[in-house]
């Protein structure tokens, strides 16, 4: 019986003391890291293309990040949530989609862009971002 | 305010029909039994307004009066049916007559007081991280914003375009928070804070009410205070990824096939555990998993226990409970998003040369391992709680385990297996995969393995002086000092 009792005991104030060591941890951890991936900023800075391109739209990503770095999977998942419900795909050769647009680590060459992917700009919004429209052909 | 009624009319529904299917009011004591029906009412109605969102919106019709109408309607079917339903006998009262452990109060005060803390770190950091982990904006609540689009949008959400994502995921979560932006009219940032927190809710309700009812107040105290131990588990309730909801149903269906065999009549609850059952499958792939070992498990055990007529019997209602929205989740993997599989994008012949290298057998057993010490931290580990009461309360011996223990253990332990199965064979880099997914899948399993662990532990009652014979025990030695 004392036996139970003790391990009853123990097992509370372990508990407890699990929860505010939980708690301390975690409000550090808020402390330092708020939004990490900065959704929020994201939000903010696509919200002039979110008014041009309609919502149901496909629109197309070009980016000098790779996707397999993870900055760079990050900035498109994350240009991604920004623009949804646009649906965003990658700019490949014979995917055919309106509305392009662009996400820059570095200041981007522009014209190239245009040349290589048959783009036209539509926008240079000056923050390493870009909107583009195919051109016909 | 349309969003929070919407919030608010999904748990009621589901709470009305809960209560419709599983007649408890013989349950004691009450409170654990008013603890029971809210989680299951709550789960199970966000699960229900998930479904009935996603059909409406593939027939275009997902415009708040209608969601609101639609809930309305299910309510009134519900409230119909409550009036129409036969008197049957109560539910027996297992736990009624069973002497209290004297201590239960303060195992009370020290729960309590541990989930107001769980649940103010948990609003502090939906506050700082409003949009969640990275798959919550990069899957759940992405493909939540396709749900609620304009025009052809929805598809989105299923398109083979979505290469980075995941569109052959089940829609349950997505669901249910595109139904509260539908009704908000925009994507506020608490509504998938909203529906991760409520299911986190839920989980330790579930497990502490049941518990309590089937086992004893002292267990379900004891449970919930090792839930609150399991750090991990209380990291990934405000990710607003679909591993807390799937964990919840995971122990809906094993609960409601524990609570069914003391039931007098088992048909309602066995079906509304198929219900959940199937939810999960609505939830993730892992509850497609699930749902079918739990099945196939309950049949297993009523075969061996009773002959396979007797199997049937039992098993066809939580099989009939379990169609409507398998038939939703087989619509959706058949016609919407068909042979996405991540497993499936390889040669047969590949997955087998897999399962005999070694290498792989040890990187997961090393990222199990890791994961395991991750569960809790220090002393306070969960592992280490229940490893105390091991040796200080005891294990019941295996022939004394009941059905649903032995059910919760099979079930918990062959879905486990099928998880290290399918890192074994997977396509994708293993130890990113690892690295990305343990402590998930640990967390939508730990409040099954939970349940199981505490129906198999002794009952605290059984071992100390219960706290009603300790009156009994005074009165008899004073009526004793009365006599001449």
């Amino acid at each position: 019986m004392i036996r139970a009792l003790l391990g009853v005991g123990a097992v509370t104030l372990l508990a407890l003391w699990a929860v505010l060591d939980y708690y301390r941890l975690t409000a550090s951890y808020n402390r330092d890291y708020q939004d990490v991936y900065r959704i929020g900023a994201h939000l903010e800075r696509w919200e002039d293309v979110r008014s041009l391109a309609p919502g149901d739209a496909v629109v197309g990503y070009v980016s000098d990040m790779k996707h397999e770095d993870p900055a760079g999977a990050a900035a498109f998942l994350a240009t991604q949530y920004a623009l949804a419900p646009r649906l965003l795909v990658y700019v490949k050769p014979g995917r055919k989609v309106r509305w392009v647009v662009g996400a820059f680590s570095r200041p981007p060459d522009l014209e190239k862009i245009q040349a290589e992917h048959g783009l036209r700009l539509v926008r240079d919004f000056g923050d390493g971002r870009a909107l583009f429209e195919t051109r016909a052909r | 305010m349309l969003a929070v009624l919407s919030i608010l009319l999904a748990v009621v529904n589901g709470w009305v029909w809960v209560r419709l299917a599983w007649r408890a009011e013989g349950w004691r004591p009450r409170w654990a039994r008013h603890l029971v029906e809210g989680a299951l009412g709550a789960g199970g109605g966000i699960g229900l307004a998930s479904c009935v969102f996603f059909l409406l919106v593939l027939v275009g019709a997902a415009q708040p009066a209608v969601v609101i109408g639609v809930d309305l309607a299910l309510m009134g079917s519900a409230i119909f049916l409550w009036r129409r339903r036969k008197r049957v006998p109560e539910d027996p009262a297992p736990g009624e007559a069973a002497p209290g452990f004297r201590w239960n109060w303060l195992l009370t005060l020290f729960l309590g007081a541990g989930l107001l803390l769980v649940g103010a770190t948990w609003i502090q950091t939906a506050q700082v991280n409003p949009y969640g982990e990275w798959d919550a904006w990069s899957i759940w609540n992405l493909r939540a914003k396709f749900l609620v689009g304009p025009g052809g949008a929805w598809k989105h959400a299923v398109s083979p375009l979505l290469e980075h994502t995941h569109p052959e995921y089940p829609l349950l979560t997505s669901g249910f928070t595109a139904r509260l932006w539908k009704c908000a009219g925009g994507a506020p940032d608490w509504a998938p804070i909203a529906t991760g927190l409520l299911f986190a809710a839920c989980v330790p309700a579930l497990l502490v009410g049941a518990l309590t009812l089937l086992r004893g107040t002292s267990s379900g105290l004891l449970a919930g205070l090792v839930f609150l131990a399991s750090t991990l588990f209380l990291v990934q309730a405000v990710s607003q990824y679909a591993d807390v909801p799937l964990s919840f149903y995971y122990l809906a269906t094993l609960a409601l096939a524990a609570l069914a065999v003391s039931a007098r009549a088992p048909a309602k609850p066995l079906a509304l555990a198929g219900v959940f059952a199937s939810l999960g499958a609505w939830t993730k792939n892992e509850g497609i998993v699930f749902a079918a070992l739990a099945l196939s498990c309950y049949f297993l055990l009523g075969w061996r226990a009773g002959g396979l007529k007797s199997a049937f019997e039992k098993w066809r209602y939580l099989l009939l409970g379990a169609t409507p929205v398998s038939l939703l989740v087989a619509g959706f993997k058949l016609f919407l998003s068909p042979g996405r599989e991540l497993a499936l994008h390889q040669p047969v012949w590949e997955a087998v040369r897999k399962l005999g290298q070694w290498d792989r057998h040890a990187a997961i057993a090393k990222a199990l391992y890791a994961e395991t010490l991750e569960l809790g931290l220090g002393l306070g580990h969960p592992l280490v709680l229940l490893g105390i009461l091991v040796v200080t309360v005891g294990i019941s011996r295996p022939r004394d385990w009941g059905r649903p223990a032995v059910l919760a253990a099979l079930t918990v332990g062959l879905t486990f297996a099928v998880y290290g199965g399918v890192y074994l064979i997977t396509p994708q880099d293993l130890n990113w995969q690892l690295g990305t997914s343990v402590g998930r899948l640990y967390a939508q399993l730990w409040p099954g393995f939970l349940w199981a662990a505490f129906l198999v532990l002794k009952r605290v009652e059984d071992r100390v002086a219960p706290v009603s014979k300790a009156p009994l025990a005074k009165t008899k030695r004073r009526e004793g000092r009365r006599k001449p």
